[in-house]
């Protein structure tokens, strides 16, 4: 018998707030699951589907993108000098970060870290002067450490932060960025948070000739040694008719851009609820119930079986939709005080009118296994399975759109993470399946290769690239380094390259970061090269984060364990 | 005719700027203690190969033509990693020797991107300076001027 699930998520820390609000999840949890009907709720027993923050059904909404310079708080720094306007600024940064937690379930972003934080300190008189740059880095180095090392959240967990970068378009914005990618490479080893996401664009960072191109380097050179920044793509096939200024990463992977009511991009938005659909399980159904094995016929029974369920976590996601925005502006106080989402609330009346621009996400786990039992190879493997795989996740997409102009919501196509769920599928599919199930403790991430593929970076982001332009959700490819490539900007390039070229539209670099907590010597190692000690904190990345893997879920140390360099 | 030990298309990270494929040369008379390459000391080991058939092969196998020539000491074949080079037009080129770089004659400097020079010292290890083993050890960059545009 397996233990349950140690963690089920890869930031907890457990303190005595952490285990009251882990009592009152999981009452709140099996309520939730008594209340909606019974089939939608013996769907998520049974791990056919996974409600995502089911505790936070009907309450609140997912993550938001902020809309940070609509209502902020300028007069509060009337008559202040500079040193308080700067340190009262990143104060104020983080308490709503840690307010603004309390009033929604998932993470929080910055569209354009750099260039917001540059207009409100302008438009607050302060001069970039030597003293002046040097307390806005360290108020940038303190706000990443606390970002790190709060796990005040849930009484458990760090804040869920975003910051995207890379657009600054003066010297101000240039320097926060600057500050930004410096203050990062600068922390300690163990810093994992918060998550920054580079955004690389032609005419602005992306060559040499370009403005931003030494920022661009600047970051690369760091996520060559942290892993942080990861790279958004917008001159991929998905993003590259968009104004940048409108794109940007939400959490780990969350995208939102279009609008059925009129606007355009990420700010002042977020996702309102995902659910996830167990792809394995459905090739498995098919294949219980197949008389002969014929791929063309078990595809065609393959997608009958989504689209069944697909339309069922379409009426969940509306049902939740229809809870969530009978809320009144009064019941989210911090976000709607400061008006950070596109529309501004209501204090007693429903809201309607803010949470219509946030997404409904239909998401999947799984589709390399889903296609290795459909077919017996594995996608990346076979060019015919390939285009079967390329296809259905083409037809998830439409049924998504479908959706999207009948209830005319936004629905879009999540490639999900699966940090809770990689472990649970695969668990409940071998009580379903004993036989039938690929054993090895999780399920790939969304349409991911497997990640013991062998193949190389090229190859792998070849593999994948074209599945992203079908996920207007969210999605990421990673490639597994072996080894930190310390100092080689010129190799991550080369591979960003590689990946706009091939479609990819979020890039992250992964290797292996363990750190002495003896010395500080960081390196690959289980005892330390240098002291000896074996005291060390392992640093990877799983879901999406970076996590020590003390604290990862079983699925996810299965999963390490599994990885292979690209 | 060139001794070497194998090719290594994956791509490396760590030997030098880029994704780099790996020409390990068969053969080393230093002995490096802590060398990670020991099956490539051995003077008779591996197999022998024509320069122009080994030319052909990385050619149609390094894609990014970014290729790293290691070893074993790959000085020790001198003419015939002349002559390897001079096939490989176009190549961007890393040497990675334990000849120190007074050692090396003047000719390779002008026909290669980057030399590694100095033998490994393992009681000067290090793991945070790029493309180096130990910190007597040093990477000579940019040797020839790249005519390519850098990232376009």
């Amino acid at each position: 018998m397996r233990k349950n699930l140690v963690n089920e998520n890869a930031a907890q820390r457990k303190t005595y707030v952490g285990f009251i609000f882990d009592e009152g999840e999981n009452s709140r949890k099996k309520e939730i699951l008594r209340k909606i009907p019974v089939e939608w709720a013996s769907m998520h027993n049974e791990g056919r589907i996974h409600i995502h923050d089911l505790d936070a059904y009907g309450l609140t909404y997912n993550c938001l993108t902020f809309n940070i310079l609509n209502k902020f708080p300028y007069d509060q720094y009337e008559g202040l000098d500079d040193f308080q306007k700067i340190t009262g600024v990143f104060e104020f940064l983080k308490q709503l970060i840690a307010k603004v937690s309390n009033e929604q379930s998932g993470g929080m972003g910055f569209a354009n870290f750099d260039r917001d934080i540059a207009t409100i300190l302008k438009d607050l008189d302060v001069e970039l002067s030597d003293i002046n740059q040097k307390l806005v880095y360290t108020s940038i180095y303190n706000l990443i450490l606390w970002c790190t090392d709060s796990h005040e959240r849930m009484g458990q967990v760090s804040y869920y932060v975003t910051l995207n970068i890379g657009l600054a378009d003066n010297e101000y914005s240039r320097f926060v960025c600057r500050t930004v990618i410096e203050a990062f490479y600068n922390s300690p080893s163990r810093t994992v948070r918060p998550n920054i996401v580079f955004k690389v664009k032609s005419g602005i960072n992306r060559y040499a000739k370009d403005p931003n191109y030494d920022l661009f380097e600047k970051s690369l050179l760091c996520s060559a040694k942290k892993m942080i920044p990861t790279y958004l793509l917008c001159d991929c096939e998905l993003d590259k008719d968009y104004d940048p200024l409108n794109l940007s990463v939400m959490g780990c992977r969350t995208r939102v851009v279009d609008d059925v009511f009129g606007s355009t991009g990420s700010i002042g938005r977020g996702n309102i609820a995902n659910i996830s659909i167990n792809l394995p399980r459905i090739a498995m159904d098919v294949i219980n119930e197949r008389k002969t094995v014929d791929l063309e016929k078990d595809v065609i029974s393959f997608r009958i079986e989504w689209r069944k369920i697909a339309r069922i976590v379409t009426e969940i996601l509306l049902d939740r939709y229809e809870k969530t925005i009978k809320h009144p502006g009064k019941d989210y106080p911090t976000v709607s005080n400061y008006q950070l989402w596109i529309e501004d609330f209501e204090e007693d009346s429903q809201s309607y009118n803010v949470f219509r621009h946030g997404t409904l996400s239909i998401g999947f786990i799984g589709l390399s296994e889903a296609m290795e039992l459909l077919s017996g190879h594995r996608y990346y493997q076979n060019d015919a399975v390939m285009a079967v795989a390329l296809d259905f996740v083409k037809y998830m997409r439409s049924f998504v759109d479908e959706c999207k102009r009948t209830y005319n919501l936004n629905f879009s196509l999540l490639a999900t993470s699966g940090e809770q769920i990689s472990g649970r599928f695969e668990e409940l599919d071998l009580k379903a399946y004993p036989s039938l199930t690929i054993e090895k403790g999780y399920y790939t991430n969304s349409f991911h290769v497997n990640v013991d593929s062998g193949l190389t970076s090229f190859e792998k982001l070849s593999a994948e690239g074209p599945f992203h332009r079908y996920c207007n959700g969210g999605c990421i490819s990673y490639v597994e380094i072996d080894g930190s490539p310390i100092g080689n900007s010129e190799a991550l390039m080369e591979l960003i390259e590689h990946g706009i070229k091939v479609g990819v539209h979020y890039l992250g670099f992964n290797f292996k970061l363990d750190i002495c907590n003896g010395c500080g010597n960081s390196g690959i190692f289980d005892c330390c090269d240098k002291c000896g000690s074996c005291d060390i904190t392992h640093i990877r990345r799983v879901s999406g984060y970076l996590e020590d893997t003390h604290y990862f879920t079983r699925g996810k140390k299965c999963e390490v364990r599994d990885r292979k360099r690209n | 005719m060139l001794r070497i030990h194998s090719v290594d298309y994956r791509g490396s990270f760590v030997d030098g700027p880029g994704i780099r494929s790996l020409l390990f040369t068969q053969g080393c008379n230093r002995h490096c203690i802590g060398c990670h390459n020991k099956s490539t000391w051995d003077p008779s080991g591996g197999y022998e190969i024509s320069v122009k058939e080994l030319a052909e092969e990385i050619k149609s196998n390094c894609v990014n033509r970014k290729l790293t020539i290691t070893g074993g000491e790959p000085l020790l074949q001198y003419d015939d990693l002349i002559a390897l080079i001079m096939e490989l037009n176009g190549f961007d080129i890393c040497i990675y020797t334990g000849f120190e770089e007074d050692e090396i004659p003047d000719h390779l400097f002008k026909l290669v991107d980057y030399i590694k020079v100095g033998p490994y010292n393992a009681d000067l290890r290090t793991t945070i300076e790029p493309y180096i083993g130990s910190t007597n050890q040093k990477f000579i960059r940019n040797l020839r001027k790249n005519e390519k545009e850098s990232c376009q």
